[in-house]
């Protein structure tokens, strides 16, 4: 009896030991993709000039790109619902009157042909390339582009709406915006937004546009599945002659890591645009290709700064903060390699990112606690949120470099909902780890501007505002950028906001694929020039 | 005269955790056409297992390790248990009912499916004739309109009803022999009166032979021709209904009878055997009764199990050393 | 019968009110806010003046008292409308419509492929009691009783997806489009929501029939002859299915329980997907309609379960 229960036992921990095996035997090396394309690592890079090896071939014609992301939109072809996730869905299909120019340089034409800024009239004139078809069969004129405004603006879409007096038809392909005040982030906000159908919407109405989509892009929307994916197929009556090189593009929607990456190496997929870390670096090893972008997210610790009651209006405590953590470090073990320490509230490369204002200097941290009257040590709360396993690695690492030097840290991990309300109405105790992305002066309006996210907690202050009013106002990108590098330099200077580590976004592809995607951040994807090898 | 049926030296053991328990060890009987017997005995003596054995239904841990059965001349021992010859056999020659009526009748098949698969499968009738015959044989038992109740389902009876649908599903296909076990031991007395009377009224009807088993020796003493008292797996005594009643030669059977009312002996109190059946592993190699025999003498207890003896009396066989009949005659009566 | 089940239903209803109160309530005991989740996450929030933002609360109704919201959520439910989904800022009915019979064909027959294999692995198993097939059996049942769906699912994956190239790692195409595919995408799932259940199945199949072989009903029809496959099929088997249904009847929760992890892990739109993404978003009135309607389905196939006792076991009236 009990020598049967005994051969049991082994047969049942057999079983284990096999399917563990073949669970976790995933190191060997794959037949995956060529793997010499070590130096593609950090291409395009912020110069972009390595690039020029890939713009060399010669493009071939047809094959499908199967890209994964890791949502998709609830609406695809909506002009105004959907949110961010279906500007990303529809990059096959819809197009702006201009396009990101790469590397953060501005903007380039695209449907419109040329514009005109004329900040002395408030106007912003646009002129429309003549003989742009949507995939319906109408065309692009400026009576679709002002109903396309006048569509946002009913929605309550348009940012800057305020600043919108009129939109005038001058000519068929001629459309003024009138302003009654001028401010230089109307342009980069409007002349980027997706233009769609109107006849396409007018007569189907606005719930099919929800799972169709009318564009003027490279690539038709042939199906739509929500949470499933996107088919597209070529234009052939396509705007720029000889393009689109792909005859399909599919999009699958895939929420869980593992499963893309293992989508990824079993070849169901070329590129795949949500890898986090881990995956990137384990992808990469294996011999994919990863692509990484100037433009990414930015790590930063907000300090309450708006209540009265917080220790971290002193700004020693604040300071004390930034000296503490070994930012360098702690991008390495959370980055796998792909995050980068930032000194500012922006990326290293960015406007004002060059300029390190304190390095890690755990001693000089205990000493300002110190002198902030804090020689007991300083009880404080940190909130973050909620990240996989319930756990928020960050936080924890901040954590354990501020206990170091006689904070008493409480970690409070929160979910979204409860995250963003405490962010948005100012009321986090002390510390909040936050995720940000500034990139240029409209991102500044957006993340730190007086209207700005964080507006309830932290503190602005009047100079600081009034920098901030006068840079919109600034005429040229050289100007501009000047202004931005300022701003971020006060704020670091006062130490608002605690920098600590830049994660840029990347693409992981099977070292078939050719496309420039992320050298214009995340907001366009030139799928007319995508070609896969053969 | 040939026997019917003529179990020899049947040995039927388990083999359980506590080791080898002897069900049936060594025993033998014999039953003729149309002729009526008892086996009784207490619970566990086994007297079902030695039935069972001869179906050979027994399931595991028990085993048939020894003896004969041999029936119309064949020893069918050695046929598979489940096949064929065993099966044809099983149900259409030899038909058993069982104790508990209430349980031994599948709850969701209707009285009609219950019995028509014997008869479909033994005399392979077709579905229309076997539920025609099964109304019949509803009728036989005494259901009454059985037309319109063959069709319901076992819990829509009573449990005499029920025996009484048992019966007729034994006797349904003819069998040489109907093994009755503990056939009215669930139910009323006047029930089991009823049962009884209509149990001998078909055998003889059917011209089939009984094995009545039983612990209760008044069942069997009206209507069995031969009496075998079991105990401890062993046949202790046998001999016709006359001598068992008249001459009991075995103390356990002098228990036996002693724990039955009986007309004659109104007014005296029922004695109970003292103590209890012994556990059958581990037995001793003396009499397995002598721990609760009043009888016991020195001999008993030194010397091995006794052998069936022939004492007077036709066909009259008692396994003791002691010669009751002599010694003591006044408990008896 | 009409009386029980007409009875039973209303019973169903007190239940589903119950259901409404506590899903309602709870959910908002949670902190944070789903339209500022949504304009955050869209960040149409600098976007938007106040005005507008509060006009989006009144839209949804969500300025009003919480028991005024409740009110109107049950009114509104009278009369069959779902709701708005703040999310998707669509109808929710129409949502549901979308995502129910996803969730039905990968869980039906996942429901379905537990059913039969399950039956008959635990009946073979009792039958040949103590032998190696019921050993096989018994060590496979445990493991499948004990294995995490998440990790099966990856471990599917990695063999027949990563490895083998067979079956597609994700996604989901409807059976009405091309049902070859739509087949070989429902493989690993179906898997996935079936083998615990056959699991489960087989191990209350085993002792179930080794119960009922034990019967003395059982004895009787051995004693009439019959062979073991007449035994089994006619005497056994259908009574061993009582406590089988039982456990179906439960099963039925565990489809959309575990379609959580497995319409995640295989990227399948259906309402656990659903489900995981309104709660990330506090989507009240998509997490409202979903526990609703598993609420109505768990309810109804109790039902079902019930009515077929009878079917099974003549000795159950419903009066």
């Amino acid at each position: 009896m009990s020598k049967k229960k005994y051969v049991w036992l082994v047969c049942m921990f057999l079983i284990m030991i096999a399917l563990l095996v073949a669970g976790c035997s995933g190191n060997n090396k794959e037949t995956t993709p060529n793997n010499e394309n070590e130096k593609d690592l950090n291409l395009p890079g912020n110069n972009g000039s390595n690039n020029e090896e890939i713009t060399a071939d010669e493009p071939v014609y047809g094959g499908t790109l199967r890209v994964i992301v890791a949502s998709g939109p609830t609406a695809i072809g909506h002009p105004t619902e959907g949110g961010v996730a279906r500007i990303a869905a529809g990059f096959p299909g819809v197009e702006s009157l201009l396009g990101l120019m790469d590397d953060n340089q501005g903007l380039e034409p695209l449907l419109a042909e040329s514009w005109l800024e004329d900040p002395d009239n408030m106007t912003i004139t646009f002129k429309l390339r003549e003989g742009v078809k949507f995939h319906d069969g109408s065309e692009l004129t400026a009576e679709v582009v002002k109903w396309n405004f006048e569509f946002f603006k009913s929605k309550s879409r348009l940012r800057y709406v305020d600043y919108l007096d009129e939109i005038e038809v001058k000519d068929k392909y001629t459309v003024v915006f009138h302003l009654n005040n001028w401010v230089n982030l109307i342009l980069g906000e409007w002349s980027v937004m997706g233009l769609y159908s109107q006849k396409a919407i007018e007569e189907n109405g606005e719930d099919w546009a929800y799972t169709h989509l009318v564009g003027t892009g490279p690539f038709k929307l042939e199906k739509f599945t929500r949470d499933v994916g996107a088919n597209w197929i070529k234009n052939e009556d396509y705007w720029q002659e000889g393009q689109p090189y792909l005859d399909r593009v599919e999009y699958y929607y895939i929420p869980e890591q593992s499963t893309a990456s293992m989508m990824m190496e079993a070849g169901e997929a070329d590129i795949w645009t949500a890898a986090d870390a881990l995956n990137t670096s384990r992808l990469a090893e294996k011999g994919f290709v990863v692509q990484k972008s100037w433009a990414g997210q930015e790590t930063v610790i907000i300090p309450n700064t708006l209540d009265p009651n917080s220790p971290f209006q002193d700004k020693r405590l604040r300071e004390a903060v930034e000296y503490a953590l070994d930012k360098q470090a702690l991008a390495a073990a959370l980055g796998y390699g792909l995050f980068e320490p930032i000194d500012t509230i922006v990326s290293r490369g960015m406007p004002g990112g060059d300029k390190q204002f304190r390095s890690y200097d755990p001693e000089k941290a205990r000493q300002l606690l110190q002198e902030a009257g804090y020689t007991d040590g300083l009880p404080i709360s940190i909130i973050a949120q909620v990240g996989s396993g319930g756990r928020n690695e960050i936080a924890e690492a901040v954590a354990g470099y501020l206990n170091e030097v006689g904070f008493k840290v409480e970690l409070d991990i929160a979910d979204a909902g409860r995250f963003l309300e405490e962010v948005w109405n100012g009321n986090w105790k002390d510390l909040a780890v936050a995720v940000t992305a500034t990139t240029n002066l409209a991102s500044m309006h957006i993340w730190w501007g007086p209207q700005g996210i964080f507006v309830g907690g932290l503190r602005r202050p009047d100079e600081f505002v009034d920098m901030f009013r006068a840079s919109l106002q600034l005429r040229t990108k050289a100007e501009q950028d000047q202004a931005m590098a300022e701003m971020v330099h006060f704020i670091a200077e006062e130490a608002l906001v605690i920098p600590v580590y830049h994660e840029p976004v990347r693409l992981i592809h099977n070292g078939k694929v050719h496309t420039d995607y992320l050298r214009q951040g995340q907001g366009r994807w030139k799928f007319n020039e995508v070609w896969i090898e053969k | 005269m040939e026997r019917l049926l003529e179990v020899k030296d049947l040995k039927t053991y388990f083999n359980t955790d506590d080791g080898l328990l002897k069900a049936v060890d060594g025993v033998s009987f014999y039953v003729d056409e149309q002729e009526i017997i008892g086996v009784v005995g207490e619970s566990g003596c086994g007297k079902t297992v030695t039935q069972l054995s001869v179906m050979q239904l027994i399931a595991r841990p028990g085993k048939i390790v020894g003896g004969e059965v041999i029936f119309e001349g064949r020893d069918i021992l050695k046929y598979k248990p489940h096949g064929e010859e065993m099966r044809a056999i099983r149900g259409g020659k030899i038909a058993m009912i069982f104790q508990e009526p209430m349980t031994s009748l599948n709850p969701v098949l209707t009285l009609n499916q219950q019995l028509s698969e014997s008869l479909m499968l033994h005399l392979k009738m077709n579905k229309e004739d076997a539920r025609k015959r099964a109304i019949e044989l509803l009728r036989l038992v005494g259901i009454p309109s059985p037309e319109a109740r063959i069709d319901d389902y076992p819990h829509q009876f009573s449990g005499g009803m029920r025996q009484r649908v048992m019966i007729a599903m034994g006797l349904s296909c003819n069998p040489k022999i109907l093994i009755a076990d503990e056939p009215t031991t669930a139910l009323d007395v006047t029930t089991q009166a009823q049962l009884l009377e209509l149990m001998t009224e078909m055998v003889e009807r059917f011209r089939s032979s009984l094995i009545i088993v039983t612990h209760n020796l008044g069942v069997v003493a009206r209507y069995a021709k031969r009496i075998y008292i079991m105990y401890a797996g062993k046949i202790v005594e046998e001999g016709t209904c006359k001598e068992i009643f008249k001459h009991p030669r075995h103390p356990y059977t002098i228990g036996l009878l002693n724990s039955v009312p009986r007309l004659d002996t109104v007014g005296k109190r029922l004695v109970p055997i003292e103590g209890l059946p012994p556990n059958l592993t581990n037995m001793p190699d003396y009499c397995a009764f002598l721990p609760r025999c009043p009888y016991k003498t020195e001999k008993c207890r030194t010397s091995p199990m006794p052998d069936l003896r022939d004492v007077p009396g036709e066909g009259h066989r008692v396994r003791c050393y002691v010669d009751i009949a002599e010694v003591d005659n006044v408990t008896v009566k | 019968m009409l009386s029980y089940i007409v009875r039973r239903l209303l019973w169903g209803l007190v239940i589903i009110w119950l259901v409404t109160l506590i899903v309602f309530f709870v959910i908002r005991l949670l902190p944070g806010d789903p339209l500022l989740i949504y304009l955050a996450q869209n960040q149409d929030i600098n976007s938007m003046p106040r005005e507008q933002i509060d006009a989006l609360y009144r839209e949804y109704g969500l300025d009003k008292p919480i028991l005024v919201q409740y009110a109107n959520w049950v009114f509104n439910l009278l009369r069959g409308d779902l709701g708005l989904s703040i999310t998707y800022r669509q109808n929710v009915g129409k949502l549901m419509l979308e995502r129910l019979p996803v969730t039905l064909h990968v869980g039906m027959t996942g429901f379905i492929v537990s059913l039969v294999p399950g039956v008959l692995v635990g009946l073979i198993a009792a039958m040949r009691r103590a032998s190696w097939i019921d050993n096989v059996v018994t060590i496979i049942s445990y493991t499948g009783i004990a294995i995490p769906v998440f990790w099966l699912a990856y471990i599917l994956i990695y063999v027949f997806g990563l490895r083998l190239k067979w079956l597609p790692i994700a996604g989901y195409v409807s059976p009405f489009e091309d049902f070859w595919l739509s087949t070989k995408h429902l493989i690993m799932p179906v898997i996935c929501i079936s083998l615990p259940g056959i699991a489960a199945t087989a191990r209350q199949m085993r002792s179930s029939v080794l119960e009922i072989a034990s019967q003395d009903y059982v004895r009787t029809a051995w004693s009439k002859g019959l062979a073991e496959k007449a035994v089994v099929c006619r005497h056994i088997l259908k009574n061993s299915l009582i406590p089988i249904i039982t456990l179906l009847g439960m099963r039925i929760g565990f489809i959309f329980g575990g379609s959580v992890i497995v319409e995640n892990i295989f990227a399948i739109p259906g309402m656990g997907r659903l489900l995981v993404g309104s709660i990330f978003a506090q989507d009240y009135v998509v997490i409202q309609a979903n526990a609703l309607i598993m609420a109505v389905i768990i309810i109804l196939s109790n039902l079902l379960v019930d009515i077929s006792y009878g079917w099974f076991d003549p000795r159950i009236r419903y009066d």
